[in-house]
């Protein structure tokens, strides 16, 4: 594991940005869907948040 | 990337290492079932507002406690993102937005639910927060076990 760590940031060094690619990669491969994952629970939390603000915007009054 | 030692190296890498984000996988999952619960108690409490069974200050403060998860959440999605493996760094920042999660809904914090005078709408926004709290601590447990 560790020599697959060495690798991953030697080719991170190479190729900025490959950490990612590789999520992408094993999402493909069916073993892994965590960039989906993180996609999905990143919009949820920003239109959670969105919907937080919109209330607020409609109740001034309200601290 | 159409070299082919690198792809073989890309392969390899992956091979290694497919048994070893199984923990990063279960904490994702958990995320977005943190998101989704979140997102369930706001709309639950934002529609009970309107139909006037939780008032205005007791929806405010709900919606306050959902804000400070739901950025907690975003903090925990970028830390999660940062990293191919959780090492003591990445754990100890997880370990931190549970926490911060844990105290926002805390039982002391949800005192204000006794306001929602319908029993129905209250055990609803009850249960979305216990939701909230459960996939919580199945974070904890994950980050707790394998540290």
């Amino acid at each position: 594991m560790d020599k697959a760590i060495q690798i991953v940031n030697l080719l991170n060094a190479a190729v900025p940005g490959i950490a990612s690619m590789i999520q992408m990669i094993k999402n493909q491969d069916g073993t892994v869907s965590l960039t989906v994952t993180f996609d999905q629970a990143d919009r949820q939390f920003d239109a959670n948040l969105q919907q937080v603000t919109d209330w607020f915007k409609t109740h001034p009054d309200v601290k | 990337m159409r070299n082919p030692k690198v792809l073989f190296a890309l392969s390899a890498v992956l091979l290694m290492q497919a048994c070893g984000d199984s923990d990063i996988q279960k904490i994702a999952k958990s995320m977005l079932v943190v998101a989704h619960a979140v997102g369930d108690t706001q709309t639950l409490a934002i529609q009970a507002n309107r139909q006037n069974l939780i008032d205005d200050q007791t929806t405010g403060k709900i919606l306050s406690i959902c804000a400070k998860i739901n950025i907690a959440g975003k903090q925990a999605d970028a830390v999660l993102r940062s990293v191919t493996r959780l090492d003591p760094s990445s754990r100890s920042s997880l370990l931190s937005v549970a926490a911060a999660i844990g105290q926002a809904i805390d039982p002391s914090q949800l005192e204000m639910l006794t306001n929602i005078k319908n029993p129905v709408t209250r055990q609803s926004v009850e249960g979305s927060f216990t939701l909230v709290r459960s996939a919580v601590s199945a974070i904890e447990i994950v980050l707790a076990t394998k540290g």
